[in-house]
């Protein structure tokens, strides 16, 4: 079937499309020439240093750092907006609980940050009175400024946002497909694995995708809690705008050259992903 | 020159990955954008050939000079905290004696965005003028041309260490770095680089941001290699130093801003001498007993780097602040702010360092004692760090 457009979506697309050709792929471009132009002739060099030595462990920590905050995330998110979805009282808890998560699924960066030190620092509210009650959280091994204190952080703004990409999928299953289910014999377990979970599993990994690209390119967030971590989004930072390196902004470009790829593909899998999960609910 | 982290500057492209991820994903963390100094309508005009012989233009003796500043009206200076080595003062007397204006944009610019403010303004009547850089940062603005071959009345004052031969750069004062320890959270003070490494300062001891980005950390790292073996040739020992802090527990890396150090978060700090005055009012207000001691085994001295621009718009109120910096007027306000000024013997002839100011600094044969990294030996010590820092320190 073929459509023309309108002048209604011509006057709407415009705008947007200028605006993403400036500021999303004219930059892409310019960066992308530079990244393959090390030292001004064309070449590799860059691209390839980009991925080698201390790059490649900061590209390596990144990507367990984004994996592991996505995961967790994704399943307490799942959980949150499963558990919600059956619960009918009290009425006030649900949409508390959606307020609370479009609220904090963006919050980040220093506040977010600054709020965990404040609390949980080494010199922070419940950290001094974790230490009344006789238990010392700085030399238990735990620091916010280490891996799993930076998951933790992370998981603050994940877990609900896991919860508003959940929550329309969750809330499509219904109840009458358990019951038709129960009545053809069907245990609960079989239900959920042969029905509920199938349904839930594409709009699950495109979430699970989703947060996996947004902890990875967190930047302020990382950089209040350990200026120094060995992740990407800092590394650029060594590179561009310190101190101490210089002359080495190529290979920042072919850094985030890298970077951009790796959330290219992280999207076009998503998109793929919910094609998918629409179709299901089509038929 | 240095870095804050409320005034996080992330240039525009690596700003466009994250728009990409932020607008991608509804992302909830965004890196703060970049902040490009806004241009105000400059009241003057640009001096009608800026660059050639403009020394010549501006006169030989100060007093020639500050008439065609006056005429100028205004220098734009960047990168100059106000807390740091006390640069507030000395900006206050050039303003009160000169009678010019003096704004500083982005104070807390790091000296790769000194080069890019110089770039992306030149020829607007708001550039920068004179820099104040991280002596690795000054062949790669000598090579891009932004360097004015300009050599202060006081030239021949100034140690050679401290000056580029052309006259390109001075470097009008240093810093000790030194280990400042709030007293009164952690009494037991460490005097020397073996002392951190005491159990009893576990979570403790804090480096002043990352080596690989922070000129201060940059510091503690050579300074550390000095007290264990190493040299400026060779700063490995202070890589597996800090390695051994690191596996201890005993070092923390956040940043050490005034907000910090304030709230206990940073019992010790690592970082250069000139940085804790500007703190001591805040700090004696908060009750803190604040002491600032040189390790005894590892001294490291460290410069930055004053350049007048070229093809600035105000050439001789230029040269006069930069004339201002090593003056004596100078020098006493860089000493009131804990650093060591490059005409110090200097004054000390003169009899211009009197016992309070003395006080306030590490002692005369430590000072005297201070040698500074050659180019090629900092250029190497940086590759080093670069590539050893992550996977031994960082990612332990």
């Amino acid at each position: 079937m073929r459509r023309r457009f309108d002048t209604a979506t011509v006057i709407v697309a415009v705008p947007f499309l200028a605006f993403v050709g400036l500021f999303l792929f004219l930059p892409v471009i310019g960066l992308a020439i530079k990244a393959f132009t090390p030292g001004g002739s064309f070449g590799f060099s860059a691209m390839q240093r980009a991925i080698e030595g201390s790059y490649r462990t900061a590209f390596i920590n990144s990507l367990a750092l984004a994996a592991t905050s996505a995961i967790l995330g994704g399943l307490l998110g799942l959980l949150l907006a499963l558990s919600l979805r059956s619960l009918q009282r009290p009425k006030w808890l649900r949409s508390t609980v959606d307020s609370w998560s479009a609220v904090a699924a963006q919050l980040g960066g220093i506040p977010l940050a600054f709020a965990f030190i404040a609390a949980i620092g080494t010199q922070g509210v419940i950290t001094k009175v974790l230490g009344l009650a006789g238990f010392d959280l700085p030399d238990s091994g735990f620091s916010l400024s280490e891996f799993w204190g930076l998951v933790l952080v992370y998981l603050y703004f994940q877990i609900p946002l896991m919860f508003l990409v959940m929550m329309p999928a969750v809330g499509g299953l219904k109840n009458t497909w358990a019951e038709a289910a129960s009545i053809m014999g069907a245990s609960p377990g079989r239900y959920w694995r042969s029905v509920a979970l199938p349904l839930l599993v594409p709009s699950f990994l495109g979430g699970l995708l989703l947060l996996f690209v947004n902890s990875f390119a967190a930047y302020a967030t990382a950089y209040v809690l350990n200026p120094g971590a060995q992740i990407v989004p800092l590394q650029i930072r060594f590179l561009l705008q310190g101190n101490v390196i210089t002359g080495e902004q190529d290979l920042a470009y072919a850094i985030v050259l890298w970077t951009i790829s790796l959330l290219l593909a992280s999207l076009l899998l998503i998109a793929i992903l919910q094609r998918r999960t629409a179709k299901w609910a089509a038929t | 020159m240095r870095r804050s982290f409320m005034h996080v500057a992330v240039p525009a492209i690596a700003a466009g990955a994250m728009l990409l991820a932020a607008c991608s994903s509804g992302s909830s963390d965004s890196g703060s954008s970049s902040a490009a100094p806004e241009s105000s309508a400059a009241a003057t005009s640009a001096a009608a050939s800026p660059d050639a012989g403009a020394g010549d233009q501006c006169g030989t003796t100060i007093d020639e000079i500050a008439a065609k500043a006056k005429e100028e009206g205004k220098v734009n200076l960047i990168a100059l905290p106000d807390t740091w080595a006390n640069y507030r003062g000395i900006i206050d007397s050039f303003v009160e004696k000169y009678g010019i204006e003096a704004p500083v944009m982005n104070p807390d610019a790091s000296s790769a965005d000194e080069l890019t403010a110089v770039e992306t303004l030149r020829g607007q009547p708001d550039m920068p003028e004179v820099l104040d850089i991280g002596p690795s940062f000054v062949q790669q603005a000598k090579d891009a041309g932004y360097l004015e071959a300009y050599k202060p009345v006081v030239w021949d004052e100034i140690p050679a260490s401290l000056k580029g031969e052309d006259g390109t750069w001075v470097g009008s004062y240093y810093g000790v770095l030194a280990i400042a320890t709030n007293a009164t959270i952690q009494p037991n003070v460490p005097k020397s680089w073996a002392d951190l490494k005491k159990p009893e300062y576990k979570g403790q001891v804090t480096i002043n941001g990352d080596p690989r980005e922070a000129g201060a950390a940059f510091a503690a790292v050579v300074a550390a290699a000095l007290a264990n073996g190493g040299s400026y040739d060779d700063v490995m020992p202070g890589i597996e130093y800090f390695s051994e802090l690191k596996k201890l527990g005993n070092l923390q890396t956040i940043d050490v801003t005034e907000a910090a150090v304030l709230s206990g978060e940073v019992p010790i700090a690592l970082d250069w001498t000139y940085n804790f005055p500007g703190l001591r009012p805040a700090l004696e207000e908060a009750g803190f007993d604040f002491q600032v001691i040189v390790p005894s085994d590892g001294v490291y001295g460290g410069y930055y780097a004053q350049s007048v621009v070229t093809e600035a718009p105000h050439p001789c109120a230029a040269r006069l602040w930069l004339n201002h910096l090593v003056s004596d007027e100078g020098a006493l306000g860089y000493l009131e702010g804990g650093a060591i000024p490059a005409r110090y013997a200097a004054l000390l002839e003169k009899g211009l360092i009197s016992d309070e100011i003395a006080a306030n600094l590490p002692p005369a044969e430590t000072i005297a004692a201070i040698s500074f990294p050659t180019q090629e030996q900092t250029d190497k010590a940086k590759a080093l760090i670069t590539e050893n820092w992550g996977p031994m320190v960082a990612d332990q």
